[in-house]
């Protein structure tokens, strides 16, 4: 049981440094938030599951299952939120995009989504 | 092992150093900043698991939370203001 938490925990710890390398290597920032959220769901609940596995009582594994939870709900909004203001302060203009559906959904509708 | 997977956390965790100290535009950073809380989390849970103390299992959720909402008002102010 301590050497299958271990692994999920490397494991996890691999997905991190891939991501960790994907922001020296990647040239825009969208391409830089594909490699930067991969662990920010998978790679985290899998460090997590295997810590929780691995600690003792009941009160701490709970912690650590409530820090997936609330993780794998936040991590997908914060991501998108950061990459709509990187394309609406110019993140996609310059880069070749070759499909850009939020422009054109915003020069159909000037008022999708808030400001 | 679990020296191992911390070894491997402060590389992850250098390389968003990188992108928050270079990253041309401001969601680069943001980006940046968000990741290197991600690792630090993975970090500070396996660092628990490493010394067996449960105390470590609080800080991760707290952690998971401040980081979620940094990022998400640095994302709502960097697009409300139009700053690159």
């Amino acid at each position: 049981m301590r050497l299958l938490a271990s692994s999920l925990i490397l494991v996890g710890s691999v997905l991190a440094l891939l991501a960790g390398l994907g922001q020296l290597r990647f040239r825009d920032v969208f391409l830089r938030m594909h490699a930067a959220t991969k662990p920010a769901t998978l790679g985290l609940a899998l460090v997590l599951l295997g810590a929780a596995i691995r600690v003792d009582g009941v009160a701490p594994t709970t912690k650590l299952l409530l820090a997936i939870v609330l993780q794998l709900l936040t991590a997908p909004i914060a991501a998108h939120l950061v990459g709509r203001a990187a394309h609406r302060t110019g993140g996609g203009r310059d880069i070749g995009l070759v499909i850009d559906d939020l422009a054109r959904d915003e020069a159909d509708d000037p008022d999708t989504g808030e400001r | 092992m679990i020296q191992v997977a911390l070894a491997l956390l402060c590389i992850a965790g250098a390389g968003f150093v990188a992108r928050l100290v270079r990253g041309p535009t401001l969601a680069d950073r943001i980006v940046g900043l968000d990741g290197l809380l991600t690792v630090s989390v993975m970090a500070v849970a396996a660092y628990g698991t490493l010394v067996g103390d449960p105390v470590y299992a609080v800080v991760t959720v707290v952690v998971a939370l401040v980081s979620f909402v940094g990022s998400a008002t640095f994302a709502r102010f960097v697009e409300r203001k139009g700053l690159r």
